[in-house]
């Protein structure tokens, strides 16, 4: 017995299949065409909850320090203050016919010119338009003759030497395009992780706005390097993350994949600097905060006079710390290595039985989450942390984790043994699951633990290897 | 030949409804890029505004903040968190005996203990020095933070130690600065060192990801001028400039008990006050 429907059974009454499929076909037709395409609202990026949290005098300075440096979805802002390659060649002037307005120049690109009708962004980087809030808009170019044509005309004419970005921005576009159609339907335009699908999924899509994201190759938090590469997203993109509705796009071309992946990594920005405002605010602007104040007899005029100087200074602040960090992490020297070689089950047989000494030892602890079993189930999935109302483990984004269950053999962050190497080493980051340092774990005993992690799934009900006597002593020593 | 066309039908009716579907607007619109300089140059000065109406520019001399906070009305008593015995994880290190409820401490004459109070920024005139570089101990033992509540200056170096003989994992979670997430072996009195590198607007959480009870409060500050209260609820804060200071007063509790608690400090004076807060406002 099961469901297994013929296609006689799905279409077993012919003739009103033929018509109620003509009567569906016609009819979706007729109500697109009748519905109309022009009415759609424009995508918009929407304030996360701590900021609609906020007193609304305080919101609207931030929602206006986002707008600016990073406008909106139709209307990018491409910051150069942020560690993003927003794209574009960049190039110089290297000779104008005339001393008089001109709209064209003769110049020497580093880089192809893409088609000016889509990319027809054009910034001055030096010269005497450099800085002017108005860009000019780019007309045409002739790679025969390598001639710059703009839309504008430019009075006095730029000078020999002058540099510029052409097809300024064209990477982000791309990036935005790609993430619009392939990305949004989960992680949505603000990239949320609350895309009109994002209900339907568990896990959820990752919110990036935190600036976390789980699985990197990079040092643990709170060092500097801990963000995510690009390198790490960028496999994140090509393999998926198995185990979770986060397919891979290997399909996308290579540069496909650079343009992805840098509209995430702005979009994250954004998403940090958002909540780095909050982190400035809410102490002191949060509805409730304000009515206190207001009830502490502070004069309402004088609470938001302090936010024109404060929110300005919190973005400089903000902007520093995100130029920092993101480019930390694509320094070569923050991505953990192992500084000895794994030794293979063959090599080492030992390996396995003082992995799993270590695992269920006081000294690693990976018991009390993964559980005896590593299904996951260990003693603080049901334990009360203090500060929450509720059982269970919590991530950054307050959603509740289940440590994961390595007898599926099922490794979200990859199932290289260098991934999980770093799983360990690292921690997996905005989760519970701790960093274990070189001062708790050395490296022999981290490629311990990697070796019995990758045997779990094969164990099907058989013991584990006899642990040798003196491995057996360790982990009574260990438990005590 | 029916089913021929029923397959047809079918199959354009699939086909066709991305056609006449409307495109997916937010992908096809026509997007434009304006490139924002980097405008680090121009950008305001780093410091914030000063929480201070007193004096400006240097100080007419210093004087000291002392303090009681007191709770009018009954304290509640709290039970333990975990009970000597009980049967908890790492029972024979961590049930060896009571854990404290430490949420909230009321001495005998009604002083409250583990209360913040701060100033957010350096009053203007204030004597400027580095962070101190003697570290600050911050312990773990009987599977309980010490201190409960801790001030430490942005740069001081916070020492993470451990008296138990079980790990723990240590993890601070500031709401501006990054995390700090570690695990302390057994019985590591060397431990591992850290240091915040950012302030925060108000205490914040540290908790063991190994031992749910444990939980403490931490409160970085690019300045000296904050104080946690004692077990009799009492506190002091020196080495202010002489002039009107605005300070917070916080319990985990409570969260602010007071933004602007506003206090007169004359030049080589203390300034004594008792803080009066009534039992409601606490909740355990």
């Amino acid at each position: 017995m099961g469901f297994n429907p013929t296609v006689k059974d799905l279409f077993g009454l012919e003739v009103l299949a033929v018509r109620s499929h003509l009567i569906l076909a016609l009819g979706g037709i007729a109500a697109s065409v009748l519905a109309g395409c022009g009415d759609s609202p424009d995508a918009r990026f929407v304030l996360n909850a701590r900021t609609l949290a906020l007193a609304p005098e305080a919101q609207e300075p931030v929602e206006n320090a986002l707008n600016d440096n990073f406008g909106t979805p139709t209307n990018l802002v491409a910051w150069l203050r942020l560690p993003v390659n927003y794209g574009g060649s960049e190039g110089t002037v290297e000779r104008v016919e005339t001393d008089g307005p001109t709209d064209s120049f003769v110049a020497k690109i580093d880089g192809e010119v893409a088609d000016p009708a889509i990319y027809p962004e054009f910034h001055w980087l030096s010269g005497a338009y450099a800085g002017n809030e108005q860009m000019p808009t780019l007309a045409h170019f002739d790679p025969e003759t390598n001639v710059v044509s703009l839309i504008e005309t430019l009075d006095p004419p730029p000078k020999p030497g002058d540099r510029f970005l052409i097809n300024a921005g064209k990477t982000l576009k791309d990036g935005r395009r790609l993430y619009m159609t392939h990305c949004v339907h989960c992680h949505g335009t603000s990239g949320d992780g609350n895309g009109p699908t994002a209900k339907y999924l568990n896990p959820l899509p990752r919110d990036y706005r935190l600036g976390t994201f789980k699985f990197t190759s990079t040092v643990r938090v709170g060092q500097p390097g801990d963000k995510v590469r690009r390198d790490d997203l960028a496999r994140i993109v090509r393999n998926g993350i198995p185990g979770t509705y986060m397919p891979s796009f290997l399909l996308l071309g290579d540069d496909e994949t650079v343009a992805v992946v840098e509209y995430v990594r702005w979009l994250a920005m954004r998403g940090e600097l958002e909540h780095k405002l909050d982190a400035d605010l809410e102490g002191d602007y949060t509805i409730q905060a304000v009515a206190e104040r207001i009830e502490g007899k502070e004069d309402p005029k004088e609470i938001f006079a302090n936010l024109a100087t404060l929110v300005p200074q919190t973005v400089a602040r903000a902007s520093k710390e995100l130029d920092a960090a993101w480019q930390a992490a694509e320094n070569d020297k923050h991505v953990i290595r192992p500084t000895q070689k794994r030794h293979t089950v063959e090599q080492d047989p030992d390996s396995i039985a003082r992995g799993r000494a270590l695992f269920l030892s006081a000294k690693a602890k990976c018991a009390t989450c993964h559980g005896v079993t590593g299904r996951g189930d260990g003693p603080q999935t049901e334990a009360v942390q203090q500060g929450n109302d509720k059982p269970g483990l919590f991530d950054d984004w307050k959603h509740r984790v289940q440590p994961r269950d390595l007898t599926t053999g099922i490794f979200r962050g990859g199932r290289r043994p260098v991934d999980i190497y770093r799983r360990i080493r690292a921690g997996i980051k905005g989760t519970p699951m701790p960093p274990f340092g070189n001062d708790v774990l050395n490296d022999g005993e981290v490629w311990d633990l990697v070796n019995y992690v990758l045997y779990i799934p094969h164990l099907k009900g058989e013991s584990i290897p006899a642990i040798t006597p003196e491995v057996q002593s360790d982990e009574k020593h260990a438990s005590n | 030949m029916q089913k021929f066309l029923t397959y047809t039908l079918a199959a354009l009716f699939v086909g066709v409804m991305p056609f006449v579907g409307c495109s997916d607007k937010g992908a096809a619109t026509k997007t434009n890029v304006v490139i924002k300089p980097n405008d680090t140059e121009q950008q305001t000065s780093e410091k914030q505004n000063a929480s201070t109406d007193g004096a400006k520019g240097a100080a007419a001399g210093f004087g000291s903040f002392k303090g009681k906070v007191v709770m009018q009305g009954t304290a509640p008593q709290l039970e333990a968190l975990v009970r000597k015995g009980a049967n908890i994880k790492d029972a024979d290190v961590c049930a060896a005996q009571d854990i404290p409820n430490e949420k909230l401490v009321v001495g005998p004459s009604g002083g409250v203990a583990n209360v913040f109070v701060y100033l957010q920024t350096a009053p203007p005139g204030a004597k400027t020095t580095d962070p101190p570089a003697d570290p600050v101990l911050f312990d773990q033992k009987g599977c309980h933070f010490i201190p409960h509540a801790l001030f430490v200056q942005v740069g001081r170096p916070l020492q993470v130690v451990s008296g138990d003989e079980v790990a723990h994992n240590t993890h601070t979670k500031p709401v501006r600065g990054t995390q700090f997430n570690a695990i302390i072996n057994k019985g590591d009195r060397v431990g591992v060192k850290t240091t915040y590198s950012t302030f925060e607007n108000q205490p914040i959480p540290v908790n063991c990801d190994f031992h749910a009870w444990m939980f403490a409060w931490h409160l970085p500050l690019e300045h000296p001028f904050a104080a946690v209260t004692d077990e009799k609820g009492e506190f002091e804060i020196a080495e202010l400039p002489a002039g009107t200071h605005k300070f917070k007063v916080w319990h985990e509790g409570a969260g602010f008990l007071e933004r602007n608690l506003s206090v007169t400090v004359n030049a080589n004076a203390v300034t004594e006050q008792e803080i009066p807060y009534p039992a409601t406002k606490f909740k355990p």
